[in-house]
């Protein structure tokens, strides 16, 4: 009979400490658990970097002229000589990325390009301060011939009207220019679809 | 051999019966002492959720809302404006929800708009739009002609800015040292007020407890609401403070985040801010929260006392709503009052919806 009592109260004494516990969770572990995923939703905002310093061409700027070889040797002109809109893609490949060809990218942009109705336009994407090899430069040249597009190699310390191509921060830097060689745009980190967008645009403004 | 009660198996049956309804009457105690405290307002009238512009709403041009962060309605046409993200423009809606036109075309020139993330339309109708991707404020007139632009750097990812009755632009900047930044129409800095005191050591952490939502009153006094410090400062014409309100106290909430860290022992990832967006209608702030709490939409007047709580709570003609409505950290609303009835537009940024909120009678 005394180990009923024993055993009665030990479960009393046990189930008692699973209540405290399960309140407790509920009053403050919970609320704790909460507070921190969205701590932790928040951490991107350490991320951002004031790019100000990029920004270095505004609407309506000249650029002066630049000879460019692309990589399978064919001499572009940005000057007034060339009487084509131009699109200038600048990528920052550092060593550790090494090259990496974004299919998904070049296909979403030779469909947007069909849209565009005036097909006079200059494709040039300039990889900055990389070293291709065999490989790489005969993929690049395959994807020149079918996407008429023209890929350069530009050094560490290319520069177009006082902007150095290693001062990039992010991924890319788009530069749009007029048959004038006059900036039409010029930003970072926008999507394709928004920059044919605006291509569109600035066609449709100048009557082209 | 004679068994004892404890070696028979159903008394352990018993037992594990015992506990199960012991656990479903208690476990749960905590949780209904908090509902009760929130629910202290159950007599406030309930303000019912109706599609405005709906997802699939095709404009006679073709386009459609893509991205919608937030609302703004006229005062002067009562035209509803609609700031969209990603088709990088304008659309301006009649109070009916008709679409009337589209301002501004994606690009970098003047009367183009590139990543528009917030607007204010000032008391005669303009509108103050600024870009994310162009980092500058354009402004159009209320017919949707561009007026002008001016370069902004903010590197905050949510920039928050006011237009006061005299046409002065309240911007908060806090890398210039000071909550609210005065800017003329031309762009010009007028005065700066309320020099940033530097509580952390951490500058990042600095910034980021100054940043916050600026407003000047008819009376002349600036106000900030600060997002990351939750409290509301308030300044008199020269600059001067006059009193510090903690948001807690004002909205009188009391049982939300107690244990939050001392500002000055704040590491780098433990920044949290409050997400909210503010409209000022006749010296009244009506602001609204994060939709976790009962009440989203507080009014305050110009002396920072609670005048009365919205209540957006689930029913059955919302409720599929409010697991969407959640406050993005950019999204902004507005507030419609006619004849003593008030109505809210909220967008659903996911969705691409703007929904109405109102008393149904």
């Amino acid at each position: 009979m005394k180990s009923k009592w024993k055993f009665l109260i030990n479960t009393i004494l046990l189930l008692n400490i699973v209540y405290i516990g399960l309140f407790s969770y509920n009053r403050y572990i919970k609320k704790a658990i909460i507070n921190n995923v969205k701590k932790n939703d928040v951490n991107f905002i350490n991320d951002s970097k004031d790019n100000s310093e990029i920004m270095k061409f505004d609407y309506g700027d000249k650029i002066q002229n630049h000879i460019l070889t692309d990589i399978s040797c064919d001499t572009l002109y940005i000057s007034n000589s060339n009487e084509r809109f131009k699109y200038l893609e600048i990528t920052n490949i550092t060593p550790i990325n090494d090259l990496k060809v974004d299919a998904d990218f070049f296909i979403r942009f030779n469909v947007l390009r069909k849209n565009i109705k005036n097909k006079n336009i200059l494709y040039i994407f300039l990889l900055g301060s990389m070293k291709i090899d065999y490989n790489d430069k005969r993929l690049l040249t395959k994807f020149q011939e079918k996407f008429d597009v023209h890929f350069v190699t530009v050094s560490n310390s290319f520069i177009i009207n006082k902007y150095r191509v290693s001062n990039l921060y992010c991924g890319s830097f788009t530069i749009l220019l007029d048959k004038n060689n006059v900036v039409r745009f010029a930003n970072s980190g926008i999507q394709i679809e928004t920059i044919f967008n605006i291509i569109n645009n600035e066609l449709n403004k100048n009557g082209n | 051999m004679e068994t004892e009660f404890w070696m028979d198996k159903s008394f352990y049956r018993k037992i594990y019966v015992f506990m199960l309804l012991y656990f479903l009457l208690f476990s749960f105690c905590g949780k209904i002492e908090e509902d009760i405290k929130e629910n202290n307002d159950l007599m406030l009238p309930v303000y019912y959720g109706e599609t405005f512009i709906d997802v699939d709403y095709i404009f006679p041009n073709g386009d459609a809302l893509n991205k919608p962060l937030g609302i703004k309605i006229n005062p002067v046409t009562s035209e509803f404006f609609v700031c969209d993200y990603s088709d990088n423009c304008l659309y301006v809606f009649s109070p009916e929800g008709e679409f009337l036109k589209k301002i501004g075309t994606a690009g970098q020139g003047p009367g183009d708009l590139l990543m528009p993330k917030y607007l204010v339309i000032d008391n005669d109708g303009n509108l103050y739009v600024y870009e994310e991707g162009n980092r500058r404020i354009s402004i159009f007139s209320k017919n949707g002609r561009f007026i002008k632009f001016f370069p902004i750097f903010v590197s905050s990812q949510e920039m928050r800015f006011s237009v006061s009755n005299k046409k002065e632009i309240l911007v908060n900047i806090p890398e210039r040292g000071y909550y609210i930044t005065v800017f003329s129409i031309e762009g010009d800095v007028l005065k700066e007020i309320g020099k940033i005191e530097q509580i952390n050591k951490d500058p990042f952490i600095n910034k980021c407890l100054a940043e916050g939502i600026p407003f000047k009153d008819s009376t002349g006094k600036y106000y900030i609401f600060l997002e990351g410090i939750f409290s509301i400062l308030v300044f008199n014409e020269e600059g001067n403070i006059i009193k510090e309100y903690p948001f807690d106290e004002v909205v009188g909430r009391t049982n939300i985040r107690k244990s939050w860290p001392k500002p000055e022992k704040l590491e780098n990832a433990s920044i949290y801010q409050l997400n909210l967006d503010i409209v000022m209608k006749n010296d009244h702030f009506f602001i609204l929260q994060d939709i976790e709490y009962y009440e989203p939409i507080i009014e305050l007047d110009n002396n920072l006392t609670l005048i009365r709580k919205y209540k957006i709570n689930s029913s059955k003609k919302n409720s599929d709503y409010v697991n969407l409505f959640r406050l993005d950290m950019f999204t902004f609303f507005d507030i419609f009052i006619n004849n003593n009835e008030i109505q809210f537009y909220i967008p659903l940024v996911e969705r691409s919806e703007i929904l109405r909120f109102s008393l149904n009678k």
